[in-house]
């Protein structure tokens, strides 16, 4: 107790900072993701791309990133042992944010595949049950996070599978594609609508202090996806038939209709990364706050403050537009192959089960959701070439990261510990 | 710097390459037609360059269907099967070889097509030439049949092309069948070695069409069931 009331606010400026900075590293390394397949398929300029990452990024973190950091903040340990040391939750998830920070930038020279959410759980897990006791690891929850992350990228597989199998069977073949193109792709503006601000509302806006029913959220949600349709049909009637080629280097007619529709779905993305990813910065934060605002009272049931939130979201926010730019635009380049009517079906996807996710409570990763959509994509016949051995690599460090974020957090933990008692 | 992203899981497409393959096949093919108009002007320099032509055609396609292969390792996970791709490659390369074998022949040997038979044979050439193009513009529709993952009005379509591809090699057929038997009625006025060469010309003319129907079945195999 002394310990927090003694060093509380230089403990609280250091675990801002470092959450701040592990923000940041999210949003300079893996919004490219969600955004680099719109620029890729010419469906966003980058300036659009960092633009649209930006407000739905924020908005994702803000409005729907409370469940996720939750989770992280106080799902993954059982505080009740650490009722008499509260510092050493302290300690352990500034050693947590630290541990993952490192361990990407690690990845990062390496050009590893690796996950944040799963560098951010590994270094909580592995910290409190070697630092603390195994016993105080909620071994149930974090059975259903790492079963979520096998989950979710089938989910999001076997979605993307069945969303391009219904554009085949809807536009791609038809001699008129053109006029079906123009007549179907509203509606799946709705549903990219719909079923974010349904997950929004159900889920995200407690902290907000806004409740809705179900009924209430389902119109509201329905009106919302009829709006953005709306919207999505007026852009659709200024595409006019030029019959240019994919062969002279320039998107065909219909792709730039499905262009129109990646744009919607490179926004649902952001959210969706942003709902779930801001929590790995923003949860061990959230935890620090907790304790050192009720003056080392682990067990307090405080609401998560609005504020651990936004500095979630402005360090993403930041990222991007330091660093994010020149990822997403080598990012983009690399992509010729994922068209907008390939891409918008992977991002849907991947943006419907992020999102999914993350009202469920469930860190996961957006990276790895992305692959398995574009694995469905490629399942439905959709995709030119993939290389399979990319997918053994990511597996793998997906492995590695769980052991290497754990045996960091545990190294920081007892260097905290050394240093402040 | 920058992690690895799952878009390093898109690997190049073999489309845009075989479509090339399957444009310069074809244009090797049409060479044939240039080339035989020549012998048949007795424009020997004209024989010469379209001959260097075919060759140059032949290596250049020779060179792509390399690359290819080269760019389909086992590891890739393709919509249709790897094999069948790889057999339409090998498949498509044989029209060029075929193409450089006829032309070689004649070349070297410096033939000429007898007086008798140089209308039908014309026709024959004209008929086969046009069906490998039909074979080459198929393959051309790989690019939709990708674009569309295989099915659809695309299919369709190519189920058209491959059906006129079949009358036209039928076209073929009768024509060689004419030529052959105007060759039997004047082959006692030329040298046998003439005639032995001339038969061997005309069948290898002949299996241009037939190899030029293979590459259609086998472009069919992608969109069966």
């Amino acid at each position: 107790m002394e310990i927090i009331t003694e060093y509380g606010s230089s403990l609280l400026i250091v675990a801002c900072v470092l959450g701040f900075f592990t923000a940041w590293g999210i949003g300079s390394n893996d919004v490219a993701n969600a955004m680099g397949t719109s620029v890729g398929a010419k469906a966003l300029t980058l300036t659009g791309a960092i633009l649209v990452a930006c407000v739905f990024e924020f908005a994702g973190a803000y409005l729907a990133g409370g469940e996720v950091t939750e989770t992280i903040r106080k799902g993954i340990i059982d505080p009740s042992l650490l009722a008499s040391t509260p510092h050493y939750l302290v300690y352990g998830m500034m050693s947590s944010l630290l541990a993952a920070g490192i361990w990407l930038l690690v990845a990062s020279i390496f050009g590893w595949p690796v996950s944040t959410t799963h560098a951010i759980v590994g270094a909580i897990v592995g910290f409190s049950a070697v630092c603390i006791g195994v016993e105080s690891v909620s071994w149930g929850k974090v059975g259903s996070i790492a079963s979520s992350w096998v989950v979710s990228p089938v989910l999001a597989g076997v979605i993307s599978f069945g969303i391009f199998k219904s554009v085949q069977s809807l536009i791609l073949d038809w001699p008129d594609q053109f006029q079906r193109a123009k007549k179907f792709i509203p509606g799946y503006i709705f549903i990219v609508g719909f079923v974010i601000c349904m997950v929004t509302l159900l889920k995200g806006l407690k902290h907000l202090g806004i409740e809705l029913s179900t009924p209430e959220s389902v119109g509201i949600a329905i009106a919302f996806g009829a709006i953005l349709a709306g919207i999505g049909r007026f852009l659709l009637s200024y595409v006019k038939e030029t019959g240019a080629d994919a062969r002279q280097g320039k998107l065909s007619d219909l792709e730039r209709m499905f262009a129109i529709l990646m744009v919607f779905t490179a926004c649902a993305m952001a959210f969706a990364h942003g709902s779930n990813d801001v929590a790995n910065a923003v949860g061990p934060l959230a935890a620090v706050v907790n304790i050192i605002q009720s003056g080392g009272q682990v067990m307090a049931q405080s609401a998560l403050p609005g504020w651990v939130l936004l500095v979630g979201a402005s360090g993403i926010v930041l990222g991007l537009i330091t660093l994010g730019y020149r990822v997403i635009e080598t990012v983009g380049r690399k992509i010729t192959e994922l068209t907008p009517s390939r891409g918008f079906a992977a991002n849907l996807a991947a943006a419907t089960t992020v999102v999914v996710a993350s009202g469920a409570s469930l860190p996961v990763s957006t990276t790895h959701t992305l692959v398995g959509a574009v694995l469905g994509v490629g399942l439905a016949r959709g995709i030119g070439a993939i290389d399979v051995r990319v997918v053994g690599k990511i597996i793998l460090s997906w492995i590695v990261t769980l052991p290497a974020g754990a045996s960091l957090s545990i190294l920081f933990f007892y260097t905290f510990k050394g240093i402040f008692g | 710097m920058s992690r690895g992203s799952f878009l390093d899981l898109l690997a190049q497409s073999p489309v845009k390459p075989m479509l090339e393959h399957a444009l310069i096949a074809g244009n090797c093919t049409e060479e044939l037609g240039v080339f035989i108009a020549a012998l048949n002007e007795n424009d020997w320099q004209g024989v010469i360059k379209s001959r260097e032509r075919i060759v140059e055609l032949e290596h250049e396609a020779d060179d792509l269907k390399r690359e290819i292969r080269g760019h389909l390792p086992k590891s890739l996970f393709l919509p249709v099967p790897r094999a069948d791709l790889l057999d339409l490659i090998r498949l498509v390369d044989r029209l060029p070889n075929t193409v450089k074998d006829i032309s070689g022949l004649m070349t070297g040997r410096k033939m000429q097509v007898p007086d008798g038979i140089r209308a039908s044979f014309t026709d024959f050439v004209t008929k086969a030439v046009n069906t490998a193009r039909q074979a080459s513009e198929s393959v051309e529709r790989l690019d939709d049949l990708f674009r569309v993952a295989f099915r659809g009005e695309v299919a369709k379509t190519l189920v058209v092309l491959v059906q006129q591809l079949d009358v036209l090699e039928h076209e073929t057929d009768e024509a060689e069948i004419a030529v052959r038997s105007e060759l039997f009625a004047i082959e006692n006025d030329i040298t046998p070695i003439e005639v032995i060469f001339l038969y061997e010309v005309v069948k290898e003319i002949g299996e241009l069409a037939d190899r030029a129907q293979q590459v259609g079945h086998r472009l069919l195999m992608l969109i069966a069931k």
